[in-house]
């Protein structure tokens, strides 16, 4: 008689360990820490923030000033991690912080950065093999200390961390991270000299929207300075909203930076919840060669947003490391078509704006087509609008311009029994013929 | 390369242009029998100098809110100056600034009937499309269906490179053989039902049903692609109207090709007897099929009876 019985199908530590920290860089790491503190951050302000507009509104306000300092310190022996948010309680860290995923409860409903509740776990065994948390909070906080190795080895279902209980204070919350015997190859990657100005020039992008607003971020001592970014107000936006998600699309003319457009700012910023998931992205992904025509150099000045925003970060179409977009999420997918409508009357004139010579518009010529610049917050917040091009200059006559192979023009003048000709007489001669016999009249 | 028809036939003598005309509008007329009321549908088209479109889709239809698009400054004049109706808004811009800048919330009929081979304008301007038409809306793309001028002379190797530089993700999975002269409208076919699929895939208030596929030639092959965008109730219902009146649109996956039957008066004249006679032969058939014409011919001219036009001279 045939028996039910169960099957093994727990995960291993190790496995598991190993499969949610391949696909992550180091930097993206150490952002997933930074997301946790900024969620922290947001929280006592996270019921104003529902849509987009909201988002807007309240990271627009020139009143809202950081409360909350991110001491980020990175060394060959040690990551440290500090803010100054209102921490995490024992309650929450035992019941979710350190559940590898989110409840589907309800119970995290002011979270806007905090999306799979895998972030946090993944960052600290990405880096080191031990890890020491403390955090300070209203209701009492916690202290835990893991070593990595050993908690892999231990084979108890389910899995547990110990924490022990901090009391609680009424001042001096926060959280400290510290992670030491860093892997080897962290301890490269941090030592090669480029890697920390590239954290920063990240962190600067990734969270251009909160810092000096919702936090103060600090790296290796450095305090990071917000990206602010302007776009001429003569703009395209669309609104919409989609299966919970508010999304505020926008492009125009980037503010010239010196004498001419940037190549590295040119192209769609993606952002969720306030966080940049992508920056000034120029492939298919946002469509361009696709709905956009194939991004060139002639397109440095577009500049575009995508805001989306969602109480429930999960709806969102961000990916699990939040630096790419996950295609097929359903509000992407109807974004993309939103984001061809809006940014193709910019691209269709930046196309337009060569003279017949090939010459291009003086970047300073093309900020008057643009208008007056405006933080791209504000950009971002406006009603419905069109992009008003400027009246298309009618010309009867084009100059057309090209090479030929001498032998080639030699070879059709003297077909014309007239080896003297030039070659302009040539390429006019020729135009002629064409039309005349292979186009027709018109009239 | 042939010239454009609109070139050098008088635009209201295409005949099989004129059939195309009338049976997108004797699809709305059914769309209206079917619920979805279209005397207040806005129309969006593209009028150039002789509004034809227009004229129907208000004479027949009752539309009285319209909007012609026309991109180039020298035509727009001539538009503005020929414009029938004065609830027609001729506006000199692109089909992509139109869209962006539109904010109308009143259902629309799009016809974008371009002079033109296909392209990433107008593919963009479909998936445009999809991100505007509302729930009780109609859209409808016209282009060339044979290898434009420039690549007229191409190879198909040439051809298809051209396709794949230009029309991104909608050239996906295109061969040389799909280049060929012989393969080209199905391909044309192929990408504008690709690039309706694709405009309106993760819209959620409703479905695209593409109702109407015809190609048609009177100098130039031609194909029109387009259909309804609405919930699923008045979809099915328009769908079962369609299929009663106009089946011949909903009974093959390829387009329907107006065949261009160039028939006398006399001949139609007996044609018109034979095929809305109940019994398969007559006299009329039977003197029909004396003159060599076969079953096919019939079965054409019973299906586009009601709207090949009849041309006249006359002295105004």
């Amino acid at each position: 008689m045939a028996q039910t019985i169960s099957a093994a199908a727990s995960p291993e530590k190790r496995l598991f360990i190993s499969l949610i920290t391949r696909d992550i860089s180091l930097s993206d790491a150490i952002l997933d820490i930074i997301d946790n503190s900024i969620n922290a951050a947001l929280e006592p302000i996270a019921s104003r923030l529902k849509t987009a507009d909201d988002y807007q509104n309240v990271l627009a306000d020139p009143k809202l000033k950081a409360k909350v300092t991110i001491d980020v310190t990175i060394g060959s022996a040690r990551i440290v991690v500090r803010d100054t948010a209102p921490g995490i309680s024992a309650d929450v860290a035992a019941k979710h912080v350190f559940k590898f995923g989110r409840e589907d409860s309800g119970e995290n409903k002011n979270d806007r950065l905090s999306v799979y509740g895998i972030g946090l776990k993944r960052a600290m065994f990405k880096c080191g093999n031990r890890i020491t948390i403390k955090s300070d909070h209203a209701e009492g906080g916690f202290d835990l200390s893991l070593d990595v190795k050993r908690w892999q080895d231990i084979r108890v279902d389910p899995w547990t961390f110990d924490i022990t209980t901090r009391p609680p204070v009424k001042t001096g919350t926060g959280t400290q991270i510290v992670i030491t015997e860093l892997y080897d190859d962290v301890v490269a990657r941090i030592s090669d000299g480029l890697f920390i100005n590239h954290l920063r020039d990240l962190i600067t992008r990734t969270y251009s929207f909160f810092i000096d607003r919702i936090v103060i971020i600090k790296v290796n001592d450095v305090v990071i300075n917000s990206e602010l970014f302007e776009i001429g107000d003569n703009y395209a936006s669309h609104k919409f909203a989609y299966d919970g998600v508010s999304c505020n699309i926008t492009a125009g003319i980037a503010v010239v930076k010196g004498d001419t457009f940037r190549d590295k700012n040119a192209g769609w910023y993606i952002f969720c919840n306030g966080r940049t998931v992508l920056f000034a992205d120029k492939t298919s992904l946002t469509g361009w060669g696709a709905g956009l025509p194939i991004y060139q150099p002639k397109h440095r000045p577009f500049f575009g947003t995508v805001f989306f925003v969602s109480t429930d970060p999960e709806a969102l179409p961000w990916t699990t490391t939040k630096s790419s977009i996950n295609e097929e999420s359903a509000v992407w997918q109807e974004a993309s078509r939103h984001m061809t409508t809006v940014g193709r009357v910019i691209t269709a004139f930046l196309d337009r704006r060569y003279s017949e010579d090939g010459t291009e518009i003086a970047p300073r010529e093309l900020q008057s087509v643009a208008g007056t610049p405006v933080r791209m917050l504000t950009a971002a917040i406006a009603v419905q609008r069109a992009f008003r091009p400027p009246a298309a200059i009618s010309s009867k006559t084009k100059t057309i311009s090209y090479s030929a192979q001498m032998a080639d023009i030699k070879r059709i003048a003297n077909h014309l029994r007239r080896p003297s000709m030039s070659g302009s007489d040539v390429g006019r001669f020729t135009f002629q013929h064409y039309l005349k016999n292979e186009v027709g009249s018109d009239e | 390369m042939k010239a454009s028809t609109a070139k050098h036939i008088a635009y209201n003598l295409r005949p099989s242009k004129q059939a195309e005309r009338r049976i997108l509008v004797d699809l709305l007329k059914c769309a209206n029998e079917a619920g979805v009321t279209i005397s207040d549908c806005r129309y969006v088209g593209m009028g150039g100098s002789l509004f034809y479109d227009f004229h129907l889709i208000h004479r027949f239809l009752g539309v009285k809110k319209m909007v012609s698009l026309e991109r180039s400054p020298e035509m727009y004049r001539r538009s503005v100056f020929n414009c029938p109706y004065d609830f027609i808004k001729v506006k000199n811009t692109t089909v992509a600034e139109f869209i962006a800048a539109d904010l109308d919330k009143t259902r629309t009929i799009y016809w974008l009937d371009y002079d033109d081979g296909i392209g990433p304008d107008i593919t963009a301007d479909i998936i445009s499309l999809g991100t505007r038409l509302r729930p009780g809306g109609f859209a409808f793309v016209t282009v060339y269906a044979e290898p434009p001028g420039f690549l007229e002379k191409e190879t198909p190797e040439g051809r298809l490179d051209y396709f794949v530089n230009n029309l991104g993700e909608f050239s996906a999975g295109l061969t040389k053989d799909n280049m060929e002269n012989s393969e080209f409208s199905t391909t044309i076919h192929g990408i504008l039902m690709s690039a309706f699929s694709s405009a309106f895939s993760a819209r959620r208030d409703g479905r695209f049903r593409p109702l109407f596929q015809v190609q048609y030639k009177d100098s130039t092959t031609m194909i029109t692609v387009g259909g309804c965008f609405c919930g699923q109730k008045p979809g099915s219902k328009v769908e079962r109207r369609i299929k009663k009146d106009l089946p011949f649109l909903m009974s093959k996956t390829l387009p329907y090709k107006i065949k261009h039957l160039n028939l006398t008066e006399k001949e139609r004249a007996l044609f018109d007897i034979a095929v809305t006679r109940a019994l398969s032969s007559s006299k009329q058939s039977n003197q029909l099929r004396e003159l060599g014409f076969k079953d096919k011919d019939f079965e054409f001219y019973r299906e586009l009876i009601r709207f090949l036009p009849r041309y006249y001279e006359s002295i105004i």
